[in-house]
């Protein structure tokens, strides 16, 4: 589940704004330079799949189910600037049609999940390649995305005066 | 399905309707601003005056209330865990102005949402200044997301009637079925977005989109802002003036 509106106090969405714009701004202007306009359906179309892909759940343990994170997948297979992009059109279309998220939460959203989630799967797994075989740094990737995510929705909940 | 519905109520002709984008999507802005920013010491139980706005918003859309709110009150089951703690820890004032802001800007989204084709708020956006490269991107996703949904749904059915359903004994099945599937869901997806390109290609595609109607403020968009923009002010003002 997604941030919602009314949860973050108005210094969090600033800085979280300012920061997801720049960001996505800068990704966006990248993903494009490296990629060219004909990569716009890829993008979008495995922007759909992570999306569909969150459907089939499995299990984890003591009665909960995880779904797949994309973003740490996107990096790999479309370069980390893509990913960014298309998970930022992933959270986009989740606000405003599936109330997953509110709208102007969609900036910590993205910082939490498109900015930090790619960025920090994709770089921790390129520090780990180096030293370890390719599973543990498969592992330590996921491991790294999940306590980013967490750390940031901690913080920002943690900051919280409703 | 979900979407479908919101696609039918979003090709009306109403008042709302034909609204210029930028307009809508600057009144939804203001509005979500001046609630968020409302601090919750401010009497929480007048705060959900602030629901008229998105309810006259949804009837000059000619859209369901009933069904607008229903599909709103998804954010409902998050929030209510967060509003539960906080009214455990003896806070009830601010529970209620926490689930009330989390609720009110559903309504508000969707009645813009509903009232404007993704093309056209895409078309806004673009007008707004977002980087064209990234509209594109929500675009194809839209476009395909319950191709591509669908068939998930599908790999899952069928992995259910081959009993990937049972018990916590097969969970290591269960895993590997999911794998499985998301493999080659992974495979599929990436193919059809190769096809995706050739037809376009195929089809005259030189690198940009074309959009047919260009976008075009009239005096019914003015008077959208200015009556959008004064109205969560208002009544803000009003609310702290009474405070």
């Amino acid at each position: 589940m997604h941030i919602p509106d009314g949860f973050l106090s108005p210094g969090v969405y600033i800085a979280t704004g300012a920061a997801s714009a720049a960001g996505v701004f800068w990704m966006a202007r990248k993903a494009q330079a490296e990629v060219e306009n004909s990569r716009a359906p890829l993008l979008g179309v495995m922007g759909a799949f992570v999306f569909a892909a969150q459907m089939i759940n499995f299990p984890v343990g003591a009665g909960t189910t995880g779904h797949l994170l994309g973003g740490a997948l996107l990096a790999f297979a479309l370069g980390p600037a893509s990913a960014v992009v298309s998970m930022t059109a992933i959270l986009a279309i989740q606000a405003p049609i599936f109330q997953d998220g509110g709208v102007l939460a969609h900036s910590a959203n993205v910082f939490n999940m498109a900015l930090a989630g790619v960025l920090a799967g994709y770089e921790a797994r390129w520090f780990a390649s180096a030293a370890l075989n390719r599973a543990l740094a498969g592992v330590v990737g996921l491991a790294a995305v999940l306590g980013v995510v967490l750390l940031f929705a901690w913080v920002a909940s943690g900051r919280r005066r409703a | 399905m979900h979407h479908v519905v919101l696609e039918r109520w979003s090709r009306g002709t109403s008042i709302m309707h034909r609204r210029d984008p930028r307009a809508k999507i600057m009144v939804l802005l203001v509005f979500l601003v001046v609630v968020a920013t409302t601090p919750a010491a401010l009497a929480p139980y007048p705060l959900l005056g602030y629901a008229a706005l998105p309810i006259c918003a949804i009837l000059a859309g000619r859209l369901p209330v009933a069904g607008v709110l229903a599909r709103a009150s998804l954010v409902l089951p998050f929030c209510a865990a967060f509003a539960a703690t906080t009214v455990l820890a003896g806070e009830t004032g601010r529970a209620v102005a926490l689930v009330a802001k989390s609720y009110l800007s559903a309504p508000a989204a969707l009645a813009i949402a509903g009232t404007t084709p993704v093309p056209r708020f895409l078309q806004g956006m673009e007008a707004l200044g977002s980087p064209r490269f990234l509209l594109w991107v929500i675009h194809f996703l839209h476009r395909y997301l319950f191709v591509i949904s669908e068939q998930a749904q599908h790999m899952r059915m069928a992995a259910a009637s081959r009993g990937s359903a049972a018990g916590a004994r097969f969970r290591r099945w269960r895993l590997r079925a999911a794998t499985g599937a998301l493999a080659v869901l992974f495979a599929k997806s990436y193919s059809r977005a190769e096809a995706a390109y050739r037809a376009m290609l195929a089809r005259g595609f030189r690198g940009r989109l074309e959009l047919v109607e260009p976008l075009s403020l009239n005096w019914g968009d003015y008077s959208l802002m200015v009556l959008g923009v004064t109205a969560p002010l208002a009544f803000r003002y009003a609310l702290e003036m009474l405070a």
